[in-house]
């Protein structure tokens, strides 16, 4: 029961002053005497105080519940539309309480029963009952019976654990403010500046190749620089021999297999085919004055190199060049005296024996990494006391030291061995004007050239100044054995034939070749060039074949089997004013070595003609090659000698 | 190393060249001519190349031994070169 507040008390005074007592809906009016009034005197005003004691005041209990919403709305999903709900639910707890009774015919107080009974709870009645049983179930014999109990062995249980090292830690620290970012961008500004000064550099010097413009960041970006790279120098060789190749590839297979097929028409001449030019830029002044192939690696081959200008002396240098590499020589060794001859060793191709133009003589290992010679002659063992014109490996002598001998403008011939550390020096022998030992130096000839015969170990040759030529043996120190009186001017080279042991040639700068039979004291064969001859040299494959080279910049071939009087080829091999000076024939290669006074060495093939071998009967066996040479020859020979019986 | 740096600007000079590399056995490149990136690309790719080929030499003659490798493009022609640590790249346009 609750007691309504009705706000119609408002509206009853109204109608009360009109007299009229409304009725309100469902509760029956009760007498007017009788009446309940509650109503708020303060809160109304003054003025209706006094009428309010007068009315009845209608008040209702009723069993609604104030807090109850009187008109709820509900959306309805169905219909989309807010509805009224009509019944709202009066009803108000005040107050629940769960309480803990159960009745024993319940699921759950059957559940609870069961449950007690098995863990035996004491306070429950019930369960006083299970545990009778249990005791029962579990007395059994009490005479006999005794309890056996058994343990597993527990496994021993034992901690392990690991640690590993800690990385190393380094605490590092620094500082940034605006010093530092400011000096790091100027630094970084003033490097790529000087970035930008070698590109300027490089760029100009490479207008002539044909380079696409690179950015400033690309020469020679050095991304580790502490990384030690030496072990690629090997490796970097060899690319850089393969680039050149391939930048020069025509030449190299015109080297391999170019055969010029106009030989067939030409008769009997033949020509030289340019391949490549070797040259290095730091000896552009300098003129090649000797040249030599080395017999193990057929491409490799030293160029000496130095000044026939006696007035003008600027040191020299000892190159060694690979016909694979023609951009790059492969060791290059500087030298303070012009060189003017080497000779590299037959057998140990790394030991070279050097004559300067100071006198001196040196021995260079290659296998050294200095590039100083591991031998040198000085003034108290025995130098020479004038230019060293030639030099020339010995066989081992008994003791199984190294030898060569060197001939120099002073007159002498000397033996110098490499024992241990040091060169010793022995005079083979004085030359002289008159052919027999002369002390006093103004009758001393002066020796210009030399050469040991190829298969007579003591049997040598030496050209001299006044263009005689002696024959000497090692073995006889005072006398010569033979005097050939051979040219006008001073004797350039004297060599031997490699095969008929009594052949040799000279060549002079009175224009003439001369070739001689050692028996004999004139010449079998003249040849006059027309033009100072600065080298001759005999073909390694034939022993009829020699070329020569004049300071008329022609190279001129003989072939004596085929034509007797005339070259078979005279070809200019260089551009104007350039003098050639010497000449070699390498070992096993068709090819041809030619220098000149620019430091420059020019390779020339030889063609076809001029590679010609001794024809075969049909039917009959071609003999071994040095024996056909031979026989060659003496066939020449028997020529010319029938002649001259007559 | 200063020999080697020499060869590299003496290659780097020659004609057609347009660039050297070294890197070494890690793939790290340590000189080279040719622009950051494409250094990097160039040691990445070749670098597994490269060992395919000696393993390639090793199973079929284990006496033999790598020298080098060439790889002739239309444009262009590779060579790669190695050793035991290092590896050397020089990219070459032919002489036409």
């Amino acid at each position: 029961m609750f007691i309504e507040k009705s706000p119609s008390i408002l509206i009853d005074l109204q109608l009360f002053s009109k007299g009229e007592f409304p009725e309100q809906s469902g509760v029956p009016n009760t007498s007017h005497a009788i009446q309940i009034f509650i109503c708020e005197i303060k809160s109304m005003p003054c003025i209706f105080s006094s009428l309010i004691i007068i009315m009845n005041v209608k008040t209702v209990l009723n069993a609604n519940n104030p807090h109850a919403p009187k008109n709820l709305v509900r959306y309805s999903f169905k219909e989309r539309v807010y509805k009224p709900v009509t019944a709202v639910d009066h009803l108000a707890v005040h107050f629940a309480l769960e309480g803990n009774l159960l009745h024993k015919e319940s699921d759950e107080a059957r559940r609870l029963t069961i449950f007690h009974e098995e863990t035996g709870d004491e306070d429950k009645p019930r369960s006083a009952s299970s545990k009778r049983r249990k005791r029962e179930a579990k007395i059994t014999n009490q005479f006999n019976f005794s309890e056996r109990a058994g343990q597993t062995r527990n496994n021993p249980s034992r901690e392990r654990s690991c640690q590993t090292e800690p990385p190393p830690r380094i605490t590092f620290s620094d500082s940034a403010n605006q010093w530092e970012i400011y000096d790091a961008y100027l630094e970084k500004l003033q490097t790529q500046d000087s970035i930008e000064k070698k590109k300027k550099s490089t760029v100009e010097k490479k207008e002539d190749f044909d380079v696409k413009k690179k950015s400033p960041q690309n020469f020679a970006v050095f991304l580790l620089q502490s990384e030690d790279v030496t072990q690629v120098a090997e490796v970097a060789k060899i690319i850089e021999r393969i680039v050149i190749q391939n930048t020069m590839d025509d030449i190299a297979q015109d080297f391999k297999y170019f055969e010029d097929a106009s030989d067939e028409f030409r008769d009997q001449e033949g020509t030289l085919l340019p391949l490549w030019t070797f040259q290095y830029e730091k000896a552009r002044h300098l003129s090649v004055t000797a040249l030599c192939w080395n017999n193990k690696y057929q491409d490799l081959f030293a160029v000496g190199l130095g000044s026939y200008d006696f007035g003008k002396q600027a040191g020299g240098m000892l190159l060694f060049f690979s016909l694979k590499n023609s951009a790059f020589p492969e060791h290059i060794y500087p030298t303070a005296s012009g060189i003017l001859c080497l000779d590299i060793h037959p057998q140990l191709s790394y030991l070279v024996a050097v004559g300067f133009y100071d006198g001196c003589v040196a021995v260079y290992n290659l296998k050294e990494q200095t590039r100083d010679p591991v031998y040198k002659s000085t003034a108290s063992t025995g130098k020479h006391t004038d230019p060293v014109w030639q030099v020339r490996w010995q066989n081992d002598d008994m003791d199984n030291n190294h030898m060569f001998c060197s001939v120099s403008s002073d007159g002498r011939v000397v033996t110098w061995t490499l024992v241990k550390n040091e060169l010793m020096s022995s005079d083979i022998i004085r030359l002289s004007v008159k052919g027999c030992i002369s002390l006093c130096l103004l009758c001393a000839a002066h020796g210009t050239s030399l050469d040991f015969h190829k298969q007579i170990d003591y049997l040598f040759l030496v050209g001299t100044e006044e263009g005689k030529i002696y024959k000497c043996s090692k073995t006889y120190s005072s006398q010569f054995l033979e005097t050939y009186d051979a040219h006008r001017m001073p004797v350039d080279t004297v060599k031997w034939n490699h095969f008929h042991p009594r052949i040799f040639i000279s060549c002079s700068s009175d224009w003439n070749v001369k070739i001689w039979d050692h028996t004999i004291k004139t010449p079998m064969f003249t040849f006059d060039l027309g033009s100072p001859v600065g080298d001759v040299c005999w073909a390694p494959y034939s022993s009829t074949i020699f070329a020569a080279v004049t300071i008329d910049r022609k190279v001129h071939v003989f072939d004596l089997s085929i034509n007797k009087f005339e070259g078979i080829c005279h070809q200019i091999v260089v551009a104007k004013k350039i003098r050639l000076t010497h000449i070699e024939f390498n070992p096993i290669h068709p090819i041809i070595i030619v220098g000149d006074d620019r430091a420059t060495v020019t390779s020339l093939k030889l063609s076809p003609n001029l590679r010609k071998k001794p024809k075969s009967k049909k039917g009959q066996e071609l003999p071994k090659g040095s024996e056909a040479e031979v026989l060659k020859m003496d066939r020449l020979l028997a020529l010319l000698r029938e002649p001259e019986l007559d | 190393m200063a020999e080697v740096d020499e060869i590299v600007k003496r290659l780097q000079a020659q004609k057609g060249v347009e660039g050297v590399i070294i890197a070494n056995s890690e793939g790290i490149a340590i000189r080279s001519t040719l622009e950051d990136q494409h250094t990097v690309q160039y040691v990445a790719l070749i670098q597994p190349l490269l060992v395919k080929a000696k393993k390639m030499l090793q199973e079929m003659d284990p006496s033999d031994d790598f020298t080098y490798l060439r790889v002739r493009t239309e444009k262009n022609e590779i060579i790669i070169t190695a050793d035991k640590e290092y590896f050397m790249v020089a990219i070459q346009k032919p002489a036409p």
